[in-house]
């Protein structure tokens, strides 16, 4: 149990997957405008980083390896992320269409984000157990999370100021914030290890 | 052996694909949905089966909305106004829509889903780059809003000029004489400058559609030419030759003189719309710089003191019947 927890810790602070492994950075800037829409999209990727997870783990230790087939376990796990999404959303719009309106449409857009295949990546890296797997997909989408809606306040701060330079409106000075606290967390650095 | 994991990745494809096209046959049951669009000149309903973006079933139905993101949200080009049945605006959209195309129902109709009869109206053309250029995106040089003191008073609820019927005949028959010859779009556009004295927008789409070719075409000849204006222009065009003969005679203070005569600056048209004033690069008479032509007359060895003259001589000439109709 406190292994588990040291490894939400560490994803969500000191491995923080935004600002120290810098994966994800597409949606990190564009959608790192308002805290609402950053809010929405970090639930959002929450959710799939989990859920796709999860079921990557089983494909690979239930089907993969027993046959002998972890030479493509990338491909697989990018047409499972993709089939996975692809299901959730018309669950979502058949079940629940209240969560759907909230952050259905940002479902499209994490397919073909590279934070769900890290975390699938990286579990078969440091070679997880099933609830370590939970655990660590948890702690990174959580850590991405925290990450884009810090990055989005300063920007909705900024706004208020509004003397930006104009050449680094948008991504420049979103760049920079993220840089700025990505420097804050390295004070985290030495707290905890993961392997 | 090597055959092993892509036999593997096959199955598992396979897989992916049956669950895929098993949920999509149980949880997607929007059913066939009726869309009614209301373009600027034609008016359609057609059915769709629902589910997909409203962008994809337009272009199905056989309506072209400009994209150039293919969907995804980011080129914000494919603006309609769904009346009925779009749901609510979602965060993606919000960026790209003004607190007034918010209140008026404007959409990205790549982002609203159809999943029940929509009611859609599509705007033309040249209302996108009105919106364009209101939204100054675009040179503002080439607004096209103007006072409405001008020869075709009535601005109609899209805030261009009103065609009365004798114009919209005349545009035509201009049209018409062209159509025969090849390439006829600049000679038909020169006739057109000539009998309204500017380019009315409502030629846009009447040429357009003779000459089977988009309206957006014809918009990028007309603003290429210096000699078309998209702005109504005085009765008298005083055209100021600033090449380098005139220049070195003085031809700048003779343009200053008119510019303070006429109370407008280069470029503008008199209140009364009796003047534009004009620079020009060469007129092609050297001889006789400083030189200037008001209409069709050339008038040369200009000097600061003739040009109130000249001024008068022309605001007090009878009405050019044939210029006017």
């Amino acid at each position: 149990m406190r292994g588990l927890l040291t490894i939400v810790i560490a994803a969500i602070l000191t491995h923080n997957i935004a600002l120290t492994y810098l994966l994800g950075m597409c949606p990190f800037i564009s959608m790192s405008q308002r805290i609402k829409t950053a809010w929405g999209m970090g639930v959002a990727v929450i959710f799939v980083v989990v859920l796709t997870a999860a079921i990557n783990w089983l494909v690979y230790h239930l089907v993969l390896v027993p046959a002998h087939g972890e030479l493509i376990h990338f491909i697989v796990f990018i047409l499972v992320i993709a089939g996975t999404v692809q299901l959730l959303e018309m669950v979502m719009e058949r079940f629940f269409p209240v969560l759907q309106a909230h952050f259905g449409i940002f479902l499209p857009l994490i397919t073909v984000n590279c934070i769900v295949l890290a975390a699938s990546l990286f579990m078969i890296l440091r070679a997880y157990s099933f609830a370590k797997t939970l655990a660590f997909a948890l702690g990174t989408a959580a850590g991405w999370t925290l990450a884009i809606v810090i990055v989005a306040a300063i920007n909705e701060k900024l706004r208020l100021v509004g003397d930006v330079p104009k050449g680094l409106r948008g991504p420049g000075i979103v760049m920079i914030a993220a840089g700025i606290i990505a420097l804050a967390f390295l004070g985290f650095g030495g707290m905890l290890r993961i392997q | 052996m090597i055959l092993l994991p892509i036999l593997l990745m096959d199955a598992i494809v396979l897989v992916i694909a049956v669950l895929l096209a098993v949920a999509e046959r149980f949880l997607v049951v929007y059913g066939e949905c009726t869309i009614t669009v209301t373009g600027e000149d034609k008016s359609r309903s057609f059915r769709v089966k629902g589910g997909g973006p409203l962008h994809t079933a337009l272009q199905e139905g056989g309506f072209r909305v400009s994209s150039s993101c293919g969907g995804k949200a980011t080129c914000g080009y494919c603006k309609v106004r769904v009346a009925s049945g779009g749901g609510s605006i979602l965060p993606t959209e919000e960026f790209f829509l003004t607190r007034r195309e918010r209140q008026e129902g404007v959409r990205l109709s790549c982002q609203v889903k159809v999943r029940e009869d929509a009611q859609v109206m599509i705007p033309d053309f040249l209302t996108t780059v009105r919106g364009i250029v209101d939204n100054n995106l675009f040179n503002p040089k080439l607004k096209w809003r103007f006072r409405k003191n001008n020869l075709y008073h009535d601005l109609d609820d899209r805030g261009r000029v009103a065609f009365r019927e004798a114009e919209t005949a005349r545009a035509h028959a201009i049209v018409e004489r062209h159509l025969a010859e090849q390439h006829s779009l600049v000679p038909m556009l020169q006739d057109m400058n000539a009998s309204f004295r500017y380019l009315p927008e409502s030629v846009f789409p009447l040429i357009a559609d003779r000459l089977h070719v988009p309206p957006s075409a014809v918009f990028r000849v007309a603003t290429f030419h210096n000699a078309f204006s998209l702005k109504p222009r005085g009765r008298h065009t005083v055209s100021v030759c600033l090449g380098t003969a005139c220049h070195v005679k003085g031809a700048g203070d003779i343009l200053a003189a008119l510019e303070r005569e006429l109370g407008i600056k280069a470029g503008g048209t008199t209140e009364d719309m009796l003047f534009s004033v004009e620079p020009v690069r060469c007129i092609g008479c050297c001889g006789l710089a400083p030189v200037l032509t008001v209409g069709e007359d050339v008038h040369g060895h200009m000097t600061v003191k003739k040009v109130t003259g000249l001024i008068t001589q022309y605001r007090e000439a009878p009405v050019d019947v044939q210029a006017a109709s």
